[in-house]
């Protein structure tokens, strides 16, 4: 825990683009909410390594975002039994249905389709809320973290200490 | 964002890579662990496979030693292979389809022993509620081959003929409450009395003007007399209607006790009856257990042979929801996008029976969901000396092509089966020391209703008794000691969720011989005491019974006295008037 809260700490107290950050915390919804096996996700994680997100952040929210999914579950399904089965969408669905990619993404699964769209949802609030907040810690925060005891313990810890040394 | 990591890609290349070359190192294990689990589950028992051969160019799977537990009989396998093989198409497997054009299927064998027991946490509950018929066990009880006395026959049966005569008496005293409150609405003494008065009244006057007053009077009263008379015949209409139903009610209950008499007298006394009890009581376990097993078998590969529901109600005006494959959720189809079977199975070639037999046969066209495949199941199979049959040859079909009109028909035949041990009897009580059978199932399930006809011929059959078996076993195996030859038939009607079923064996005439002198000599004082001890279990609430009928009777003729004073009275205001 102790070692989360030091990799959380040195990527917000560091000087990481904001927008790596947010950029790692909108894949790993993306990620975490949607079911792991998916055509869509292995284009996030293509994604998330090409691109210069902070892979720190990522692993973490990542793991957040999972255990979300697990509780959010019944309403993805709902959710997206709802769009799939909305009549408005039923010709595109039916379209995309008879092609083998379109099979193969999965999107006719309900709790594939009901993430997907709490992620679409989420991914610019999360994206615009992340940098907001990243700048905003840094500009008038990071000060008066950094005088924090508890700082001090978590930067003195042998555990940072020691996940320091094996990244370098 | 600052840009793009390239050796992100390098990694990225690197973790499908590996992935892939995972699944290609673990493919056989994965596959057999698949198979085992799936087969398990389908089946409610053990399915073990031996091992599992996945080639990648030629993409083709080939499984050898494929064992699937009976789970009635767990330490026995419902059926054996020693190979099937058959091309997979891994592009369709990543879409959730499986289409093969033909699986091979060779070293077929059925109903052999296993070395350790099959069965899983699941087997005896899924055994247990698949069960279509369940008679057998309900009169598991063995029949006397001595007439009892009156007491244990009580004892044992339930008379119907005190409810019946106590359920009439309600009825009758509902009606009695029913007619007195409609009586207690219509015109009575009272009512009577004054018309009296008043008809005297008007007819009292002496001149002329009192005289032309009355008559007035007289009219309007005549009037009302008859309306209320009208009334009274009325309800004495109703009144008869509801006595005459109340009378066959009351007939009916008084018929009981003797129907008990007859119905007690036959069964304990009449040596078919009794013979077919014992018959039934012998052969019905055996027979059910035949029938369950087929219909566990139909029940359990049914879904997977395209049966179901077909999904939910929206199919009929919109997208389909079915449960998720390899997924939590619900998957949603859409059958104007040209929707293919998720599972398509043309042909499944069985060849060569193990263990010296031969067997031949195909399966063709399993398709899931049915509807979306043109052609129906079907299923020829013939062999020669496949696990002590003689002959067999089994013909089926499974059209669920229309969801609304599905019907399975399957005839079956297994000649020259060697019955030697077979047991017959709730408690295996009696064994058969030789025998061959011909056995034959043909029939139809169609929607929910079931035709099921079950026959066999046991030729040059012996029995006899275990030790152990108690002294009418014994005495009932001796008299099938030499049989020779056995008929049983067996006819499954109804519909799955009420089957009838009805037993008949050539049993009842080896056995009839071996009651009737034992019978007959006890029958006369059987009867005696039945109908004393029915009378005196039903004279109180009969007599109970003539009470209530014979208050109905009386309020009949309460109101045939009622009509009477209107009748009079209506006369006496009339004549002045004429």
């Amino acid at each position: 825990m102790i070692g989360l809260l030091a990799r959380i700490l040195k990527v917000l107290n560091s000087e990481t683009d904001p927008r790596q950050i947010a950029g790692a915390i909108v894949l790993a919804c993306f990620f975490g909410l949607t079911p792991l096996w998916t055509l869509h996700n292995l284009i996030v994680l293509l994604l998330v390594l090409l691109l210069r997100v902070n892979l720190s952040i990522f692993i973490i929210a990542w793991g957040f975002f999972t255990v979300l999914a697990f509780a959010l579950d019944p309403l993805f399904d709902a959710l997206g039994h709802a769009v799939l089965t909305a009549e408005p969408l039923r010709p595109l669905w039916a379209a995309f249905y008879a092609t083998d990619i379109g099979k193969l993404s999965a999107f006719n699964n309900s709790v594939v389709m009901g993430s997907l769209c709490v992620g679409i949802i989420l991914a610019p609030v999360l994206w615009f809320a992340t940098i907001h907040l990243v700048r905003n810690y840094r500009m008038h925060m990071l000060e008066w973290v950094r005088r924090k005891r508890i700082y001090q313990v978590i930067r003195g810890s042998r555990l940072l200490t020691t996940y320091q040394s094996l990244r370098g | 964002m600052t840009g793009i990591r390239w050796w992100g890609l390098g990694a990225f290349v690197a973790i499908v890579g590996g992935i892939v070359a995972l699944w290609v190192l673990f493919a056989d294990m994965l596959v057999r662990k698949g198979v085992e689990s799936a087969g398990t589950s389908m089946v409610g028992a053990r399915v073990e496979l031996e091992a599992a051969d996945v080639g990648f160019s030629p993409a083709r799977l080939e499984l050898r030693g494929l064992a699937v537990t009976n789970p009635d009989e767990p330490m026995r396998n419902a059926l054996e292979a020693e190979r099937l093989a058959f091309d997979i198409d891994w592009i369709g497997l990543l879409l959730d389809r499986v289409h093969i054009d033909e699986v091979s299927v060779e070293g077929l064998q059925f109903g052999t022993e296993r070395a350790t027991s099959g069965a899983v946490m699941a087997t005896e509950r899924t055994v247990k509620e698949s069960g279509l018929i369940d008679k057998a066990r309900e009169r598991a009880e063995i029949p006397p081959l001595e007439v009892p006395s009156v007491e244990t026959v009580l004892g044992r049966e339930g008379l119907r003929s005190p409810e019946l005569i106590e359920e009439a008496s309600a009825k009758l005293e509902q009606r009695r409450t029913a007619l007195e409150e409609r009586l207690a609405e219509l015109p009575g003494k009272e009512e009577l009395e004054r018309y009296r008065r008043q008809v005297d009244e008007a007819t009292e006057g002496d001149d002329t003007a009192s005289r032309l007053r009355g008559l007035k009077q007289l009219r309007d009263l005549v009037d009302d007399i008859d309306d209320d008379r009208k009334a009274l015949r009325k309800a004495r209409d109703e009144v008869k209607e509801s006595l005459a139903a109340a009378a066959d009610t009351a007939s009916e209950a008084r018929r009981a006790p003797q129907a008990d008499i007859d119905r007690l007298y036959r069964k304990y006394t009449d040596p078919a009856a009794v013979a077919g009890e014992l018959a039934y009581y012998l052969l019905g376990p055996k027979v059910e257990q035949w029938v369950n097993q087929g219909w566990y078998w139909f029940g359990r590969l049914s879904p997977y042979l395209g049966g179901g529901d077909g999904g939910d109600a929206e199919a009929e005006s919109g997208p389909e929801t079915v449960p998720a494959v390899r997924r939590v959720g619900r998957n949603v189809i859409y059958p104007e996008a040209g929707e293919e079977p998720r599972v398509l199975v043309r042909q499944v070639r069985i060849s060569g029976a193990a263990g010296g037999g031969d067997l031949d046969g195909r399966v063709t066209d399993i398709a899931v969901p049915a509807y979306l495949w043109g052609e129906p199941l079907r299923v020829n199979l013939s062999g020669q000396a496949v696990s002590g049959i003689n002959r067999l040859q089994v013909d089926g079909s499974m059209d669920r092509r229309d969801p609304a009109t599905s019907i399975s028909r399957l005839d079956l035949a297994a000649d020259g089966t060697d019955v030697a041990g077979l047991a017959l009897g709730p408690e295996d009580g009696i064994l058969a020391d030789r025998g061959q059978a011909d056995f034959r199932v043909a029939g139809t399930v169609r929607d929910r209703a079931l035709d099921l006809d079950v026959t066999s011929v046991i030729r040059d059959a012996a029995f006899s008794a275990g030790s152990d078996a108690d002294s009418i076993l014994q005495e009932v195996a001796a008299a099938m000691g030499n049989a020779g030859r056995l008929d049983i038939g067996a006819r499954v009607g109804g519909t799955i969720d009420s089957p009838d079923f009805e037993l008949t064996s050539s049993l009842t005439g080896i056995l009839e011989p071996l009651l009737r002198n034992r019978l007959q000599a006890e029958a006369g004082e059987f009867r005696e005491g039945l109908v004393a001890e029915v009378t005196e279990r039903t004279g109180g609430s009969l007599e109970e019974l003539e009470a209530s009928s014979a208050k109905l009777d009386s309020l009949e003729q309460e109101l045939e006295s009622r009509l009477e004073g209107f009748r009079n009275v209506l006369e006496r205001a009339r004549k002045p008037l004429d």
